[in-house]
């Protein structure tokens, strides 16, 4: 019974396929994650730049944000 | 959804380094306030000084208040220069005001804006901001009335007025000058609120062992969170909210109740089971329906869990910190929420969005799973909560029970 039952914990080949499929995914969407949370930062320091260089025509190269809605202010949501 | 957070009690030692660690996280989190603090301060000098050029040198009165001085002592006060701030199109716009001692406006400095460069520019190029200066802490600045906005972009040329009314009316205190008291705000309590009260209510009733139809009761919150928070509202919980209220960005609780009380919700949950993630997450119910259509499953890691989990939360305390550090809440959000609810979004979190919905026909809920930084905000949350109610223990031992 007990040898059955731990025989039954024992990963088959096919979980460690489904297991390695799903780690392939989880780091494939965390580097891309990284990649847009790096191009933010790009994009702040070229904002922090333009506003460094003139104080009323700021030279702001910064992807031009969508319209925020009522409930989710578009500095909060940031993912947009 | 966490290793740890399935309701199991984790072991003595873990548990302890599980609250070392949050401990350290919290540190981390203070440092880097403090240094991003530093050099937001930094930058912020140069704006201050453009506003008033007149001025030798300034003394820091308060946050984001500064005392202008000619001359090398403290003899001849020019005036001050105070931050002030309003929101914009795209988000807060601050200013640097400069006042002179009878409160009058003599010079404006842009510290930061989060709006359209294009309409930016045109309110700059109607000499909008020029026509601010002159003016007195006491005038309304309101457009159409003693300020003229610039047509097509009227919410910065708003808000630019208004954090010019903020900056004046803070530096007018300082100056000892009467100060008209403002109206607050009426309270906005309509369907987001409602919802969002009653989605709790389900959650909490829903939850508890003898709750017959449990499974019903899920479902119509999941739906009813994916609909009306999700696709109507666009307001699903980030980490960028988190990140805001850590660097001080309260918003008005008249004009946000939604808010506070979805994080009041959150944070305070009575039996330290939040129902937010798994009964009416907008995102969460949307990769759930996908599950129910591809007939997806749950299929829990061996090897690969503890790390897998460790990189999740190192992601969501790096966004953190990025956020805290460039003192810019918007940096913490790598979610891709509003690139499904308002599809809206760079097209790198387009491809995440599409590679998460497939993987969601067949895993159930992917980004719940491996990637959300909600989930690590969540156990962080249960660790210091789990803590704070063993030390109230200790503190009252009589309400232990025999």
């Amino acid at each position: 019974m007990g040898e059955r039952a731990m025989g039954k914990d024992q990963p088959t080949k096919k979980d460690r396929l489904i297991e390695l499929l799903i780690v392939a995914f989880a780091v494939v969407t965390m580097s891309l994650l990284i990649v847009q949370m790096a191009m933010n930062v790009a994009d702040t320091l070229d904002t922090d730049a333009g506003e460094g260089n003139a104080a009323y025509v700021p030279t702001i190269t910064a992807t031009p944000r969508p319209v925020p809605t009522y409930y989710n202010h578009s500095d909060m949501a940031g993912d947009a | 959804m966490a290793s740890s957070g399935n309701g199991t009690k984790p072991r003595p030692n873990k548990r302890k380094i599980e609250r070392i660690l949050a401990l350290v996280t919290l540190s981390l989190i203070a440092v880097v306030w403090v240094i991003g603090a530093a050099r937001a301060e930094r930058d912020l000098m140069g704006s201050v000084r453009e506003a008033l050029p007149a001025a030798d040198h300034f003394t820091r009165v308060e946050n984001g208040v500064y005392a202008a001085w000619a001359g090398a002592g403290e003899s001849e006060r020019l005036g001050y220069v105070a931050i002030g701030t309003a929101n914009g199109y795209g988000g807060p716009v601050e200013l640097a005001v400069a006042v002179d001692l009878e409160g009058q406006i003599t010079g404006l400095s842009v510290v930061s804006s989060k709006e359209t460069p294009a309409w930016f520019k045109r309110v700059e190029d109607a000499g909008f901001i020029d026509q601010l200066s002159g003016k007195s802490y006491r005038a309304p600045f309101e457009l159409g009335e003693d300020v003229d906005g610039v047509t097509g972009a009227t919410y910065t040329s708003r808000g630019l007025a208004e954090a010019a009314l903020d900056g004046s009316r803070l530096a007018a205190t300082h100056l000892g000058l009467e100060v008209p008291a403002q109206n607050s705000p009426s309270i906005t309590f309509g369907v987001p609120e409602i919802t969002v009260l009653a989605l709790f209510a389900v959650g909490f009733f829903g939850h508890q062992r003898k709750f017959k139809y449990k499974k019903q009761a899920r479902w119509g919150s999941m739906l009813v969170g994916m609909i009306v928070l999700g696709f109507l509202y666009n307001a699903p919980l980030t980490l960028a909210y988190f990140a805001k209220l850590i660097l001080g960005y309260w918003p008005q609780w008249q004009t946000n109740l939604y808010w506070y009380l979805l994080l009041g919700g959150f944070v305070f949950t009575v039996d330290n089971k939040n129902p937010y993630c798994e009964w009416f997450c907008p995102f969460g119910a949307a990769q759930e329906c996908l599950g129910f259509i591809g007939g997806a499953k749950v299929y829990p890691l061996r090897r690969h869990r503890d790390w897998l989990t460790w990189a999740k939360r190192l992601l969501a305390l790096a966004a953190i910190l990025l956020g805290v550090f460039y003192r810019n809440p918007g940096l913490a959000s790598f979610e891709i929420f509003g690139t499904l609810f308002s599809f809206v979004g760079s097209t790198l979190q387009f491809v995440v969005l599409g590679l998460v919905l497939v993987i969601a026909l067949f895993v159930k809920r992917p980004w719940c799973h491996y990637l959300c930084p909600i989930d690590s905000v969540v156990e962080l949350i249960r660790v210091i909560r789990q803590w704070v109610k063993e030390l109230w223990e200790k503190i009252n031992p009589r309400k232990r029970t025999a």
